[in-house]
């Protein structure tokens, strides 16, 4: 199905050449979450064509004829409010009826309860904790960059899918950040795994490890790279997810739908 | 816009409805036309009437092809529809009449 939003971008919905700008007016404005918002967006592109047909039939010239559509099918911003009224998520209407404090510790704590559960799960069913120390001092800073990565993407997923907030200021989030701090958590697992083996190295080489203990210190060096491109892969699929969501939803790729030209 | 909060909104695209499906465009000629222009509603207040009614499980909505690249919102009555349109008709009805009395006896 063409959607109205790629009409917008890219002409696919028919009336997307003379209420081009009408249409992009209108996916700002509306306060209706995706895909419904997109849904409407072709509604009313199809109901403009039929008016201005209607119009044209009448013998009204081209122009004349577009404004008379827009004129009777436009909605205004009564009606614009009626629909964000009629198309609120309920996870939205569910937050806004809690005390503003109450909501203040709703979200984060949304958020924050499934990855501390996840956390939790790993570390009682895993000797996590063990397989991190082995690590030494680099994995807290793959951790920090891996736990940041993720956290990012669930915070977008959250309120993306959940809370279904698309408004203008809550899409301009959609930046490749969680991607670039998955490369800088693969490549800090990677570093601290190669210092970790090069003082290892050193040390055998000093003669303070023996030679049976060699295997067992590269071994235990290699839990920082495998940390980090553990947590590096995580964030890259849960972005692709995010990704996917978003296209399903029919959420703009843009950050936010273009400006009206003067 | 009031119609889009009244339910004499919602009953009269329910009744535009009851002989058929319809795109929202036909919706609102439909009614200019039959009424005289007297029940005239606005897409202002169509789209959100609609939207709340298909919410209601009273119309279903559907997209239909109509050309390359092109489609229409097609709505249409569903059974719990037909039912609140008939309790709606039987209301009306009946202030109508009460009302049609009093303005005869005036």
């Amino acid at each position: 199905m063409a959607s109205a939003t790629q009409g917008i971008a890219g002409g696919a919905q028919a009336p997307g050449g003379p209420f081009r700008e009408a249409l992009a007016r209108f996916e700002r404005e509306l306060d209706v979450p995706y895909p419904e918002r997109a849904e409407l967006l072709d509604e009313i592109a199809s109901d403009l064509e039929a008016a201005y047909a209607a119009s044209r039939a009448r013998g009204l010239a081209e122009a004349e004829a577009r404004a008379a559509a827009l004129r009777e099918v436009a909605p205004d911003a009564p009606a614009l409010r009626a629909l964000a009224e009629v198309h609120r998520p309920a996870a939205r209407r569910a937050m806004e009826r809690l005390p503003r404090a109450a909501r203040a510790l709703a979200e984060p704590a949304a958020l924050f309860l499934p990855f501390a559960l996840v956390v939790f799960l790993l570390a009682s069913e895993v000797p996590l904790v063990l397989f991190l120390r082995e690590g030494g001092a680099a994995t807290v800073l793959v951790l920090l960059l891996g736990g940041l990565a993720l956290l990012l993407n669930l915070e977008k997923a959250f309120r993306w899918f959940v809370l279904r907030d698309h408004s203008p200021a809550s899409l301009a989030g959609h930046t490749p950040t969680p991607l670039y701090l998955a490369a800088a958590t693969a490549l800090a697992g990677l570093g601290g795994t190669a210092l970790n083996a090069y003082v290892v190295l050193a040390r055998a080489g000093e003669g303070l490890i023996p030679p049976e203990a060699l295997p067992v210190g590269l071994r235990e060096s290699l839990s920082c790279a495998v940390t980090g491109l553990a947590l590096s892969t995580l964030s890259v699929l849960l972005h692709g997810a995010v990704a996917a969501g978003r296209r399903a939803l029919r959420l703009p790729e843009r950050r936010c739908p273009p400006a009206p030209i003067p | 816009m009031q119609e889009a909060q009244s339910p004499r909104g919602a009953f009269l695209v329910l009744l535009a409805l009851r002989d058929g499906p319809k795109h929202g465009y036909e919706i609102a000629a439909h009614l200019k036309e039959r009424s005289g222009g007297v029940f005239g509603l606005s897409f202002g207040a169509l789209y959100p009437i609609l939207h709340r009614l298909e919410k209601d499980g009273l119309v279903s909505g559907s997209w239909q092809e109509v050309g390359p690249a092109k489609k229409k919102k097609v709505y249409a009555l569903t059974r719990k529809g037909e039912a609140a349109l008939g309790a709606e008709k039987a209301r009306y009805l009946a202030f109508a009449g009460a009302l049609s009395k009093l303005l005869r006896e005036a």
